[in-house]
């Protein structure tokens, strides 16, 4: 018991580090804001691709409506924040999002989970399209010109706050007895109903889980950016939190954040290059998924744990374990 | 009466262009299981052949539609032994994200080499309308439909009645199996991704016809289109994709008729969703049982 | 005593082919039951019926006394008492061999959502003796060596075993093995004979065997069910079934009178 402590301790250490590290470079003057701005849309991007990852590499479930679930917090932030601008009102209007995308995340999941492989995919991403669709229609949101001057509450502290807790919530469900009975669908899904999974129950625990980060997501893109336009949540989106999630490893939460600041840091160091920018991000992409088909890290994870187990003795299988 | 006609024509002439791109994207996904994100983007390429062979080389339209299938099909072969092949034991979705992948390149590398403007299409075939009975019907309608159509029969031929068709069916249906009967599985992939990205390209052509306007981008949304007619329609089955192909050029002109046009699209995937809630394996596809 | 599996009148049809044609079985608490039978004579179809995998057209089933309602899902027929092994092994290859177990001991143990993601100290007294648990399990059967390895990485006489004390490890009232022994080498049957008997004699569970292995069959059934073409031919003790002329004659085709 006391060593799980210590574990979590170090995480808490990484975590307020992290934190301290980019304040003073902040203070310094060696962050400014076009730095600023790239870290944010990382943090931002880092919680889209966790959930998704929870969704497609843990419970096995090819979504390709992420954006969607993005675009209903954004919105819900966007709306609310006009009329209740202060801290509060951001807040809860990120519950707000959350409940909202919980809701939808329900009504499509339901009825499609029953679907495999390639039809849930593009089942959900049909959800997503219509979500958007809908948005750019309706009056309250203004249509297709967006909404702008949205206050801004979601600083680069609030952000990295919301990495943390998403990624603690997401990770910690991950590995528990619940996160185990996710993992088993994507493993076997006749094995796991043989075994008492109730595998329908999970598979939407997970995906409605997922939606719920996305739209916290949505809610800090809309009051950081302070503009928001539908078009910003179209396929396009989804298929790029795709891209982190697989690209740093679909089952490996240490993967899909290496992946996202690389890609991010790559996407902004390329920005100078005009069209040409993408040419190159696209063969990236080719290569690295024909030299490493399983993303950058595959499924494995860092952990404390079994850093400090090999540490104390080599035994390999003792250290495989710990891990868990 | 007659506008619904009137739809129903215009519906059947952009719904071919679907029901070619669907069919090119459905027998590519038979074989290699891939969510060819890359298949709106070759129809582009299509699109871009006709524009420069007319325009700088004087193709005539037949001239310029055939050699844009050969075109294309050669770039859907290069694209498939480049970018595909070597995954092909991989996980599907790292299949999936190299298709996606070639899908930016192809956008990004028209845009830079040509630039992204929309280009006007060169109307090589004189606009005539021929009025029957109050509908009227285009001589480039007509054109869309019958290329359609022989298009579509000419696939069903080789498919079914030729033995490169038998050796892509028996592939599509078991590779380790096919391979021990001697097919050239390699060979058979090929000529599958030739075939597909020919129609693309002809469809490519065809829409430049059509709406006489091109764009680097505008592969996308036509390319999730295709597979939505393909899924719609019941993958593996050719029928099934020139039906979800119709189907889906009938429901936009429908719903752009009754003045819901900025819902269009949001009625497509309404539709595509009861469908496969109701039929999960599509209209004409069959349901994919699990052996226990 | 109840019955641990008690199914009456099964009848299975698919399209226009009857697989299972109104069979009747049952199997006693702690009993060790075979159902054997040629290929394609239905026994699979006859466990799906039974698990809940691909229900039954007609007929009911009771585990340890209650009825599983039609429609029942899996998952729920599972959770009744009925655990199984699959024909072409079924484990969560990935996953180390203690995860598999784990997950089999889900239903066993409450945790919330909010203790495991606030990481209370519930929590973690809940993981410890769900570890335990399992390895207690897989100390017992000899797996303790490997319980650390990707399941899908072992041999596959060990992946069988493995998948047993999964199946073992819901807590069932009867477990059904589909073709155990299939493709072991004759060590590796002695030692699978060993660990079924020790389901049923140690932990009291009822198993309803299906297998091809006649000598494996005769050794450790107390009943056995022969089932040919859908239809339940014969049923009696494995000396009764030995000398069963139809039962010879559905083994060796009915063309050897001829």
């Amino acid at each position: 018991m006391k060593k799980n402590w210590k574990y979590n301790l170090c995480w808490l250490l990484v975590m307020v580090a992290g934190f301290y590290l980019i304040n003073s470079l902040m203070l310094a003057g060696v962050i400014n804001t076009f730095v600023e701005n790239m870290l944010v849309t990382i943090g931002i991007n880092i919680i889209l691709a966790v959930g998704l990852n929870l969704v497609i590499g843990f419970s096995g479930q090819f979504s390709l409506g992420h954006a969607g679930f993005m675009a209903l917090g954004a919105y819900s932030t966007g709306i609310l924040t006009q009329t209740m601008s202060t801290a509060g009102g951001f807040y809860l209007s990120i519950v707000v999002g959350v409940v909202i995308s919980i809701i939808v995340a329900l009504i499509v999941g339901i009825p499609t989970l029953r679907l495999h492989g390639d039809y849930f995919a593009i089942a959900t991403m049909g959800a997503a399209e219509i979500i958007r669709i809908v948005i750019n229609n309706l009056k309250i949101t203004n249509g297709a010109a967006g909404l702008f001057n949205i206050p801004q509450f979601a600083t680069w502290d609030v952000v990295y706050i919301f990495v943390c807790l998403t990624t603690i919530v997401t990770v910690n469900f991950i590995h528990s007895r619940d996160g185990r009975a996710v993992i088993s669908i994507r493993e076997n899904e006749i094995a796991a109903e043989a075994m008492g999974v109730n595998t329908t129950k999970w598979k939407l625990g997970a995906f409605v889980l997922g939606a719920a980060t996305a739209a916290i997501a949505g809610s800090l893109y809309a009051s950081y950016l302070q503009t928001i336009v539908p078009s910003s949540f179209g396929i396009m989106e989804s298929i790029t939190i795709l891209i982190y999630a697989v690209l740093g490893g679909l089952g490996s939460i240490t993967g899909t954040f290496v992946a996202t600041i690389l890609l991010g840091v790559l996407d902004t160091a390329l920005q100078s290059l005009g069209v040409l920018r993408m040419v190159f991000y696209a063969i990236a992409l080719i290569a690295i998924m024909i030299f490493k088909p399983g993303g950058l890290f595959g499924k494995w994870e860092f952990s404390f744990k079994r850093l400090f187990t090999r540490k104390q003795d080599g035994d390999m299988a003792e250290v495989q374990k710990e891990d868990k | 009466m007659q506008t619904f006609l009137q739809q129903l024509i215009n519906g059947l002439s952009l719904g071919s262009i679907y029901a070619l791109l669907a069919l090119g994207y459905m027998i590519v996904y038979g074989i290699s299981k891939l969510l060819n994100f890359a298949h709106g983007d070759v129809y582009m390429l299509g699109a871009y052949w006709g524009y420069y062979t007319i325009n700088y080389l004087h193709f005539g339209f037949f001239t310029a539609l055939i050699t844009a299938m050969i075109a294309c099909g050669l770039a859907g072969v290069i694209i498939e032994a480049v970018a595909y092949r070597p995954l092909r034991n991989a996980p599907r979705v790292a299949a999936l994200i190299t298709a996606i992948g070639v899908s930016f390149f192809l956008e990004n590398g028209m845009s830079y080499l040509c630039s992204s403007d929309t280009r006007n299409f060169p109307q090589v075939i004189k606009r005539k309308a021929f009025d029957l009975g109050g509908v009227t019907i285009s001589n480039i309608q007509l054109i869309i439909l019958v290329t359609t159509i022989i298009l579509m029969f000419g696939l069903m031929w080789i498919i079914n009645y030729t033995k490169v068709g038998r050796a892509m069916r028996s592939v599509s249906t078991d590779y380790d199996a096919a391979s021990l009967m001697g097919i050239n599985i390699n060979h058979a992939v090929s000529i599958t991704f030739a075939l597909g990205s020919a129609l693309a390209g002809a469809a490519g052509v065809l829409i430049g016809l059509y709406y006489n306007s091109i764009d680097p981008l505008m592969g996308m949304t036509p390319g999730i289109k295709a597979f939505v007619a393909a899924v719609l329609g019941g993958i593996g089955s050719i029928p099934g994709a020139a039906v979800g192909g119709f189907l889906i050029g009938l429901l936009e002109t429908g719903v752009t008729a009754l003045g819901f046009s900025a819902f269009r699209d949001a009625a497509v995937y309404l539709v595509l969703i009861v469908i496969l809630l109701v039929l999960p394996g599509g209209l004409f596809g069959k349901k994919q049982v699990e052996k226990v | 005593m109840t019955k641990a599996l008690n199914a009456e009148h099964i009848t299975k049809v698919f399209g226009g082919l009857t697989a299972v044609d109104d069979v009747s079985l049952h199997v006693d608490a702690k009993e060790l039951v075979a159902l054997i039978g040629p290929n394609g004579a239905g026994k699979t179809t006859f466990f799906n019926c039974l698990t809940g995998v691909a229900p039954a057209t007609s007929g009911t089933v009771t585990i340890g006394g209650y009825e599983v309602k039609k429609n029942t899902k899996a998952y729920k027929v599972a959770q009744m008492g009925i655990s199984r092994t699959f024909q072409n092994i079924r484990l969560f290859s990935e996953l180390s061999v203690l995860e598999n177990v784990l997950i089999a001991l889900t239903n066993q143990y409450k945790e919330g959502f909010f203790t495991a993601v606030l990481r209370l100290p519930s929590f973690y007294k809940t993981e410890a003796s769900m570890e335990e648990h399992a390895k207690r399990l897989l100390k017992d059967f000899e797996l303790e060596d490997v319980m650390y390895f990707p399941a899908g990485n072992l041999p596959y006489g060990v992946q069988r075993k493995v998948e047993i004390v999964r199946a073992l490890a819901t807590n069932p009232k009867i477990i059904c093995l589909d073709e155990p022994a299939a493709g072991m080498n004759p060590e590796e049957t002695a030692d699978l004979t060993k660990l079924i008997k020790k389901i049923q004699t140690e932990y009291g569970i009822a198993v309803l065997l299906i297998e091809h292995d006649m000598s494996l069959v005769m050794k450790l059934a107390e009943r056995i069910y022969v089932l040919a073409e859908g239809k339940l031919l014969a049923e009696g003790t494995p000396q009764e079934i030995q000398n069963n002329p139809d039962v010879i004659n559905a083994y060796l085709g009915g063309g050897a009178n001829a």
